[in-house]
């Protein structure tokens, strides 16, 4: 199931600390002739606030008539509850040129702002609108169509959270009995390069690793190769900081080949292996086991 | 002073004693080839062609509260597959006390020794009719073997399970050695158990395959390096260490020796090789089929 859908929903959870439900989350504020956002996307069961900041009056009125502020003084304010899904247009009466509007739909979701490695677990973030019991997470499939990959229940307050993993370009919504989420689209990236390099203090060599995109907060272990095991053995792991950078801290006399791998969870697939490394002058060497792994018949399991 | 020199002279003397070992069968996800190579023919495996779950014994401390991994355990091969290393000397009382942890199977198990003295309910046989619970401990059971290293007990023998499962015990990894010093025999330095059986359609030494997973025992130049060489299964096979001899019995100089199914021998020489060397069996298909080790000496 999962290499077919090339993704997995490895958890959801409900999120414990988000804004009261119904709280004016939507805010458009009128500096001047204009609205500010002049288009706010909110979740079925917001209140959004108008305040108007500028010197002169104005009012908001749905296009549909369904609601009108009245005029509003300068730091006067006007809030409304948007239960139902769907775009409403308004404008300011006195201004007919100032035009916003709010998109309410079923439920908000937003993935990561950037690229994520394949196979990395990433959360995508939501809130359900008010008087959901149940949120299903959907992804698209090749042929366009959605399928679902996991369903949770949001908190009291309609937040709510899924974990996936993607292990290519994936885009998701999340669906409610009264619609669904904008689609968030998840980059990923099938490769990342992992760059280490050794650098020589008075009582250790540090080795150094850098990422690129920056895979911050993927576990980077640093592996000694073993002649006498033919294996690489894992000796230290660190979590790459923000910038996808991690220092590992060998003893001076260390020799040897390092090398660094990449996963998301200390037993999870490999997103990354660097090249090794000679930890004596930090030049990089031929991998000593694709050297002994030879032939045509290599590949190729012999017990078959 | 002179009591201290004679100790000194021959630190292995010590007075009989009794020795009291815990072990548990139990459980166990075994991997016959970790890091999934044949090294030397330059092959590959998946490792779901090389993890099998099996029940093994397990040393633990007393009254089995915890697992007990012993370095001297590690160093000579010894832990899971084979078993635990039980040592003894020559006049000491053994006390195994087996519990049977294999949830697994729920099969009943046993300890039988070789090579040792004790009464009929210590034999750790299953007989129907004739033997005791020390033939049939039933899982959640547990059992007392008393066991006495006699005059001829010297050597190393293998333990195993004897119980109504027995053939399956064995193929999944259910046996270890006994190693008994003489009465004024000294300690070796390094003492390392060869097991030679088959596991999961390898031939594997101590439940391994290939260079790299079967032990890497280690010496150094002038250390006593005792070697014990057992064999489980159905086939012969023949001790051979590269860049070594030791004396047979009759003093004829050897490199090779043949063994046969629950036989077993020791093998001792002061190391005098510094290098890389291999230990395999030397039946040829058995070698490229994973009984070959490494063996490394220091200086």
């Amino acid at each position: 199931m999962r290499a077919r859908l090339g993704t997995a929903v490895l958890g959801a959870l409900a999120l414990a600390s988000p804004p009261a439900a119904g709280a004016a989350v939507g805010v458009v504020s009128i500096p001047g002739q204009s609205f500010n956002p002049s288009r706010l996307t909110i979740a079925a069961g917001d209140t959004v606030t108008w305040r108007n900041a500028d010197f002169l009056e104005h009012d908001v009125r749905a296009a549909d008539g369904s609601f009108d502020s009245g005029h509003l003084r300068r730091f006067a304010f006007f809030a409304r509850r948007f239960d139902n899904v769907g775009s409403v247009p308004y404008l300011c009466t006195i201004h007919p040129f100032m035009r916003g509007q709010v998109d309410v739909l079923a439920a908000l979701l937003s993935g990561p702002p950037e690229s994520v490695l394949a196979g990395q677990p990433v959360e995508l973030q939501g809130r359900a609108g008010a008087g959901a019991t149940s949120v299903a997470l959907e992804r698209t499939l090749a042929d366009g169509s959605w399928r679902a990959v996991g369903t949770t229940a949001p908190g009291p307050d309609g937040a709510f959270a899924f974990v996936v993993a993607p292990d290519g370009p994936s885009t998701y919504r999340a669906v409610t009995a009264a619609g669904s989420s904008a689609a968030v689209t998840v980059n990923v990236v099938a490769t990342v390069a992992v760059a280490v390099t050794v650098r020589v203090r008075r009582q250790q060599r540090l080795v150094e690793v850098a990422t690129r995109p920056a895979a911050a907060q993927t576990l980077a272990t640093l592996e000694r190769y073993s002649r006498w095991h033919y294996r690489w053995r894992p000796h230290a792991r660190a979590r790459l900081r923000a910038r996808g950078h991690a220092t590992f801290r060998l003893r001076s006399g260390a020799r040897g080949l390092v090398r660094i791998v990449l996963r998301a969870t200390p037993h999870g697939p490999l997103l990354a292996t660097s090249t090794p490394v000679r930890v004596t002058n930090g030049k990089p060497a031929v991998d000593p086991l694709v050297a002994i792994v030879h032939g045509p018949m290599a590949a190729a399991s012999r017990r078959g | 002073m002179l009591l201290v020199l004679a100790a000194l002279a021959a630190p292995g003397t010590a007075a009989a004693r009794t020795r009291e070992y815990w072990v548990a069968a139990e459980p166990a996800r075994w991997n016959v080839v970790p890091n999934g190579l044949d090294a030397i023919h330059g092959m590959r495996f998946d490792r779901s062609e090389t993890i099998f779950p099996t029940t093994t014994y397990r040393r633990y401390t007393r009254r089995w509260r915890h697992p007990l991994r012993l370095r001297d355990d590690a160093r000579a091969g010894a832990g899971r597959i084979p078993g635990p290393l039980l040592r003894a000397r020559v006049g000491d009382r053994l006390l195994v006390h087996f519990l049977n942890r294999d949830t697994r199977t729920g099969n009943a198990h046993s300890m039988h020794f070789h090579g040792v003295e004790y009464a009929p309910s210590s034999d750790g046989a299953f007989v129907p009719g004739f033997s005791g619970r020390d033939g049939n401990v039933p899982v959640g059971g547990t059992y007392t073997y008393r066991l006495h290293a006699g005059r001829d007990s010297a050597g190393v023998w293998p333990y195993h399970d004897h119980g109504p499962a027995m053939a399956a015990s064995l193929a999944g990894g259910m046996y270890g050695a006994l190693s008994i010093l003489g009465p004024r025999e000294r300690r070796p330095d390094r003492e390392f158990v060869v097991m030679f059986a088959p596991f999961g359609g390898f031939q594997a030494i101590d439940g391994r395959a290939f260079v790299g997973n079967t032990p890497v025992f280690q010496s150094r130049v002038g250390d006593v390096v005792q070697w014990d060489v057992l064999a489980i299964g159905d086939e012969h096979h023949t001790f051979h260490v590269h860049g070594h001899r030791w004396r047979g019995a009759d003093g004829v100089p050897l490199d090779t020796r043949t063994l046969g199914p629950a036989e077993s021998f020791r093998v001792r020489w002061r190391e005098d090789a510094p290098g890389t060397w291999l230990y395999h069996c030397h039946v040829e298909s058995h070698m490229a089929n994973g009984m070959i080790g490494l063996y490394r000496v220091r200086r």
